[in-house]
């Protein structure tokens, strides 16, 4: 077995009556138990290629492009079992709400999976409270508000604690201290299961925290790498669409008022000290 | 002119057992022309506030002026199609709102359900398609066959092709691309510039500190401040007392004071890296 969860080999997909696909000659591997982050401008293919993990989608031609997961071959006869083992929390949470009240709503990827009702009861509870919304177990998901919807969509996926969680801009819509509250603890669940986390973001202070960056193209993928050696390339970033982390920006800026600061230096940490060497300089 | 709320208070399912609170005694006046942000927690009453400045959700209590209307409880429906057609809400999540078979179609029913004649609808269709970054052959395409950001790209547009003179925007931010996002608070703040008043809901500090002249600040369903954001983010215990965050750069800069490398307190990029470098090339400081 290798430590590779995820493999694409040579994947493309095209959408029915479409001139050109929206994923070309793919091919990248996710190590497993790690934090990728998946960029791209938008209508660059990630969604496409999130749905392409789990089999909602199928490539193209499958003769040509194979996709592995967990060390199942994507086919026809094995979507099931991937799908077990991928769980996708969507972009807009309100095309996945299928339960009467909160609680209902994240016991529904349980129920699908055979856990006894007592479990059942306590797994639900326990990820409703975790993502800060149990005096919301009763309510309806239709009268949330929209950082409440994120929340109860994000404790679906920790109620099942799949191998291979994908958050599609899950916690865009989450204020900055929720939204820093919700990744710490999909990171702690994460950190105690030996899962893989796949975070779909636009928030590039995030993307900057994981083990691998992944940058999507117009359906290409263009680059991949730790996050250092991605956001470096400060002009490619700007030339698909993208931006670079605060750091990144400050250093930028500062170098056009003649302040070098050494490329070692990545985080806002490493920036404070590096500053504050320079003044003693002076 | 100016929009005022006198003492609005918002009940969710009265009387029920799902009653809830939205808004608690809300009173403020803003300025039209202006750029306002709209900021508080996940479930503080941003969205609820949002739904009554086009009386979408009618107060039930209290009294609000906007636009030349008087809207109170008692307050029908007949005759606020004016009132919608001068005032118009960008949904959080708009793109649950496309319906239309084709991008085309939906960015122009605003405009013809406002009375523009079909040439015209087109017309502006097109050209506000193209005002929200997307390609003009994207315009035959079915609305539900594009992306999440693409979406959303075309839901503002289908608002901002009427040009209502205040439009208000409920986080529509989220989900685009950190440039798409940059473009997207320029064009509010263009359409502002000529003439308009924007009123959005936001997460992002620094688009307020970048954007707006005004700021609302709600926690449970209640107005806690009202000020500009300087005076906002003036007073770091209160916002840390109210769980509020701060424009990135004000939060680097208080990092740097706490290692020794004190410097007056940036809202914007720009301000921090100026400040930084003032203090590294021995400028006086002010
Ligand atoms: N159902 C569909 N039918 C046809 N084309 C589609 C469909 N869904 C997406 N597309 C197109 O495929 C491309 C990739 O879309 P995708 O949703 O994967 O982008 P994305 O990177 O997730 O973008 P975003 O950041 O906006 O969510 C886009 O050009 C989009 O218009
Ligand atoms: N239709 C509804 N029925 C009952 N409660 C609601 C409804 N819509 C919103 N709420 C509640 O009102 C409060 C404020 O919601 P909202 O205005 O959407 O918050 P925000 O936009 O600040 O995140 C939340 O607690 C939310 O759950
Ligand atoms: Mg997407
Ligand atoms: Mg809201």
């Amino acid at each position: 077995m290798s430590d590779k969860i995820i493999n694409f080999d040579h994947v493309t997909f095209s959408y029915p009556d479409t001139e050109s696909p929206a994923v070309k000659d793919l091919s990248f591997s996710i190590e497993k138990g790690s934090w990728t982050a998946l960029i791209g401008h938008n209508g660059s293919g990630k969604s496409t290629v999130s749905k392409l993990i789990n089999g909602l989608l199928a490539p193209d031609d499958l003769e040509k492009s194979t996709i592995t997961v967990d060390g199942v071959k994507l086919a026809a006869d094995t979507v099931w079992d991937i799908r077990e083992k991928v769980g996708i929390v969507f972009q807009n949470p309100d095309n996945q709400f299928v339960g009467a009240t909160v609680s209902d709503d994240v016991a529904f990827g349980l129920e699908n999976r055979a856990v006894p009702r007592e479990e059942m009861v306590k797994i639900v509870a326990q990820a409703v409270a975790d993502v800060g919304m149990a005096d919301y177990a009763g309510a309806e998901p239709s009268s949330l508000s929209g950082g409440q919807k994120q929340r109860v969509a994000i404790a679906g996926i920790l109620a099942v604690k799949p191998k291979v969680m994908i958050l599609d801009e899950s916690t865009s819509m989450l204020d900055p201290e929720g939204k820093q509250q919700i990744l710490d603890l999909v990171r702690r669940v994460k950190e105690e299961n030996d899962l893989t986390v796949i975070s779909i973001t636009h928030d590039l202070d995030e993307a900057a925290l994981a083990d691998q960056v992944l940058v999507m193209d117009d359906g290409v993928l263009i680059d991949q790498g730790i996050p250092r050696e991605i956001f470096a390339k400060v002009d490619l970033m700007e030339k698909i669409g993208l931006d670079i982390p605060f750091v990144y920006r400050l250093k930028q800026l500062l170098s056009g008022k003649g302040i070098q600061i050494p490329e070692t230096v990545t985080s806002e940490e490493e920036l404070v000290k590096s500053l504050c060497q320079l003044n003693l300089k002076m | 002119m100016s929009i005022k709320f006198k003492n609005v208070s918002y009940i969710y399912n009265p009387g029920s057992p799902l009653e809830a609170v939205g808004l608690d005694d809300l009173s403020f006046e803003l300025e039209e022309g202006k750029f306002i942000a709209l900021v508080g927690h996940t479930g503080s009453g941003k969205s609820t506030l949002m739904q009554h400045f086009n009386a979408l959700l009618k107060p039930s209590s209290g009294e609000i002026e906007i636009a030349g209307y008087k809207i109170t409880p008692e307050t029908s429906n007949k005759g606020l199609k004016g009132l919608r057609q001068k005032v118009s809400l960008v949904f959080q999540f708009p793109e649950a709102q496309l319906f239309e078979s084709t991008v085309l179609r939906d960015i122009e029913y605003g405009p013809k359900n406002f009375g523009f004649s079909d040439e015209e609808a087109e017309k502006v269709a097109r050209k506000w398609l193209e005002k929200v970054g997307l390609k003009a052959d994207v315009a035959e395409k079915s609305p539900f066959d594009l992306s999440g950001g693409q979406m959303r790209r075309v839901a503002i547009a289908g608002v901002m092709a009427y040009e209502p003179d205040i439009i208000c925007l409920d986080e529509p931010a989220a989900g685009l691309d950190p440039q798409g996002r940059i473009e997207m608070m320029e064009l509010f703040k263009q359409y502002q510039a000529e003439g308009h008043t924007v009123i959005l809901v936001t997460h992002n500090m620094d688009d307020v500190a970048d954007y707006a002249d005004d700021v609302l600040v709600m926690e449970h369903g209640q107005l806690i401040k009202h000020d500009v954001p300087r005076e906002v983010f003036k007073d770091r215990d209160w916002l840390f007392k109210h769980h509020l965050s701060e424009p990135h750069s004000s939060l680097f800069a208080d990092k740097l004071g706490k290692a020794g490398f004190v410097i007056k307190q940036p809202l914007t990029i720009n301000e921090l890296a100026d400040e930084i470098a003032a203090r590294l090339k021995g400028v006086p400081h002010e």
